[in-house]
């Protein structure tokens, strides 16, 4: 069976790839062709991820590592602060990929359907995700500023004139909601390409059968972009996981360290505590959290490319 | 073909080595003429309330290099990042400069850190000049690691047009009565920046903690803040709070925050520093004139009002390539005039009796007299220097982070949470 690569390759005048047969000219070609991005690669992430690796098992001083076996993982599992930042990045983690998924899949449906301004309106929404991370925070940390914070002023007068910000139940609805505003847009990219792959028959002929929108939406349209959509709630999932600009700007893991994720506990515990070490370790325990959702974004692209880019 | 290819190849490999070559950590200043300068001044800036100092410090520059022949490369770094980003530089072993900035307390925190340059500057003429603030910030137990251009402290401000017949209130209850006479006029007794982080704790909380009998680190620099002493002082404070005396933002909101109600004529009083008058126009406008008077600071459980000493330490990071060169500049920055010029720009106390000699400074003194005669006897009175401890940063964090908590939750138990902290941040630290 011929993989994309060799179809690609196996244009006019070029030769076939086979298992056995010698290297050619051509294999050469492709091989110096994606070096760089491979040397690349291994210098911007391999290398840095092997080396996080191995300072998890260390203490740096000076310049130089001194190795003290598992010490730093057990500091981090017994750390009451670990598994804080733990269940606020699962609660933050599971709104913000819900809240994301449901807006974009809503938007989406709407922008498939014939609506005027579908221009004007997609670009509205796609201003906050080309945005940095910090100037996005620092905008939402402005609005609910004490005294002068617009939507301070229009929703604390709502919850008892509380500041939003200094509950840690307003922190992190503010910090969950600042990267839905942030992230939407291209969640409902991914979904509303995903969506105009559906050819309209199939919709048309459940609507003649007498299946109402929930019916078609659930038996017809999710399954068919079941793929993308995997796709899509596996990449938020990782976003949220390593998530720290909007964070750092907008709550900076307060009141108390009620906001404070993993990636935020990980970065104050190497860059403001001088601990490596233990910032590698949590780094080591978030590089396998995202890398089970990064297998289940893997599996759910290659699905999708059996089916044809759903 | 296989010619080609392991010329191919080869040529790779080169670039690849140059490359990881040049991300390779070097020596930037290792020409023996030139050292590298961090500080918190920005010379591009000739606008905010720092104009001034970073115009003297370039005044100071251009001398030094015209008297040693030493050229110095000067890179501005913001204040709340200067501390971290030459630890990380010294402890990665990265590019690390040859002098820093930093107040003092982060000097001794960190003593891996910041080079012993006790031998180095033995000499120099400024040590039978300077007085006992400038060791005591700078020296301990016998090792000199910086070298103080100046000596301030957090200071409270007032204005007594807004604060009418009240008199300022030096003591714990006092606060309490005066505050309820202010409130029935629609003012704040005081703004002060009481935030979640180390500087918070250092400025607002360990004084009054300490002022109540209690400590934040014990004699070998483990966290200590579990105490009665520090129960009482969140005890006020949240009385302070939920009776509306003090804005919300004290606790809540950044420094800015903190200054603000003050600025705005809402709160009567402010806990600043002795350099806030650069940054707060009511207090460059108003200390010359009488408009803004500095007052005492707040004595819990009958303890001293204490207030935060901070010198403007400038100091050697291990590992810099041209101590000697760097001392050397250190040295130049206490000469006499240096020190009036630069107590002239950063509304501070020379830390070498001799700058007051100096007529621009003695100008400068006679000028604004109430002033730099308060910040002298608060420095030398009532200046507190937070005792050092290995975990120093990590420490006040938590337990700025612990305060704030007890701030916004009212029904948490004090001892408990900062029990909880305390026991965390004690198991990593030493």
């Amino acid at each position: 069976m011929s993989s994309p690569i060799d179809a690609a390759l196996a244009g006019p005048g070029s030769p076939r790839i086979r298992a056995g047969r010698p290297a050619t000219r051509w294999t050469w070609l492709v091989l110096a062709l994606v070096a760089p991005a491979a040397f690349l690669t291994v210098v911007i992430q391999v290398y840095p991820t092997l080396y996080s690796f191995y300072l998890s098992f260390g203490e740096v001083k000076a310049g130089k590592v001194a190795l003290v076996g598992l010490d730093n993982y057990a500091w981090v599992f017994s750390s009451p602060k670990f598994w804080q930042s733990t269940q606020v990045t699962i609660v933050y983690g599971a709104a913000f990929v819900l809240l994301t998924f449901a807006i974009a899949m809503a938007l989406a449906l709407a922008f498939n359907s014939r609506i005027r301004g579908k221009g004007f309106y997609l670009t509205v929404i796609f201003v906050p995700w080309i945005l940095s991370e910090i100037t996005s925070g620092v905008i939402w940390r402005w609005m609910f500023l004490r005294d002068y914070g617009v939507l301070q002023n229009l929703l604390g007068p709502l919850f008892g004139d509380v500041t939003i910000l200094a509950t840690p139940v307003g922190a992190i609805t503010v910090l969950v909601a600042s990267n839905v505003w942030k992230s939407v847009a291209f969640a409902l990219l991914l979904l509303l390409t995903a969506l105009q792959t559906i050819s309209t028959e199939i919709d048309e002929a459940a609507r003649l059968d007498g299946a109402g929108l929930f019916r078609r939406l659930a038996s017809i349209t999710l399954p068919l972009i079941r793929p993308t959509a995997t796709v899509v709630i596996a990449f938020m999932a990782i976003q949220a996981v390593n998530s720290i600009g909007m964070v750092m700007s907008v709550t900076e893991g307060g009141p108390g360290s009620s906001t404070e994720i993993l990636s935020l506990f990980m970065y104050r515990q190497a860059m403001d505590f001088g601990k490596f070490g233990v910032g590698s370790a949590v780094a080591v325990v978030m590089f396998f959290v995202n890398l089970v959702f990064a297998l289940t974004y893997l599996r759910a692209l290659s699905k999708q490319s059996a089916l044809g880019g759903r | 073909m296989r010619v080609r290819t392991a010329v191919a190849i080869s040529a790779a490999i080169a670039t690849a080595a140059a490359m990881l070559s040049a991300c390779s950590a070097g020596d930037p200043s290792s020409d023996s003429d030139q050292i590298v300068v961090w500080g918190t001044w920005d010379m591009e800036d000739d606008a905010s309330g720092m104009a001034e100092g970073a115009a003297a410090l370039q005044g100071m520059i251009d001398s030094f290099e015209s008297e040693t022949g030493t050229s110095v490369v000067y890179e501005s770094v913001p204040f709340d990042q200067l501390f971290q980003k030459v630890s990380l530089a010294v402890q990665s072993g990265g590019d690390i400069p040859d002098v820093v900035e930093t107040a003092s307390q982060e000097v001794f925190s960190r003593p891996d850190v910041f080079m012993d340059i006790t031998s180095l500057l033995a000499d120099a003429p400024f040590q039978s000049q300077v007085g006992e603030s400038e060791k005591t910030t700078c020296v301990h137990d016998g090792v000199r690691r910086c070298v103080a251009v100046n000596i301030g402290s957090t200071a409270w401000f007032y204005s007594p047009s807004l604060l009418g017949d009240v008199a300022w209130p030096q003591t714990d209850e006092e606060w309490l009565t005066a505050g309820a006479e202010l409130k029935a006029k629609g003012l704040y007794i005081a703004s002060f920046y009481a935030g979640r982080d180390a500087a918070g704790v250092e400025q607002t909380w360990a004084p009054a903690i300490i002022s109540a009998g209690g400590e934040i680190f014990d004699a070998n620099g483990k966290p200590a803040w579990a105490n009665d002493a520090t129960v009482d002082v969140v005890t006020w404070m949240r009385e302070l709070l939920a009776r509306g005396y003090v804005p919300e933002t004290n606790f809540t909101g950044d420094f800015a925050a903190g200054e603000q109600p003050f600025i705005d004529g809402d709160a009567v009083g402010l806990r600043g520093g002795s350099w806030s008058a650069q940054f707060v126009p009511p207090l460059a406008e108003g200390l010359p004139t009488g408009d803004a008077v500095v007052g005492a600071a707040p004595s819990i459980d009958g303890g001293p009002g204490y207030v935060t000493l901070y010198g403007q330490g400038w100091a050697v990071p291990e590992g810099a390539a041209n101590p000697e060169d760097a001392a050397a500049f250190l040295a130049h920055l206490m000469t006499p005039s240096n020190q009036a010029t630069w107590a002239t720009a950063a509304y501070r106390i020379p830390t070498n009796a001799e700058a007051f000699a100096d007529p621009g400074f003695a100008e400068v003194f006679a000028s604004n007299q109430a002033f730099y005669t308060a910040i002298q006897n608060l420095t030398d009175d009532y200046g507190l220097v937070l005792p050092t401890s290995p975990c120093y940063t990590e420490a006040l964090t938590r337990l700025g982070e612990t305060l704030q908590t007890l701030m916004l939750d009212s029904n948490a138990d004090a001892m408990d949470a900062l029990l909880a902290a305390q026991n965390e941040v004690a198991g990593s630290c030493g």
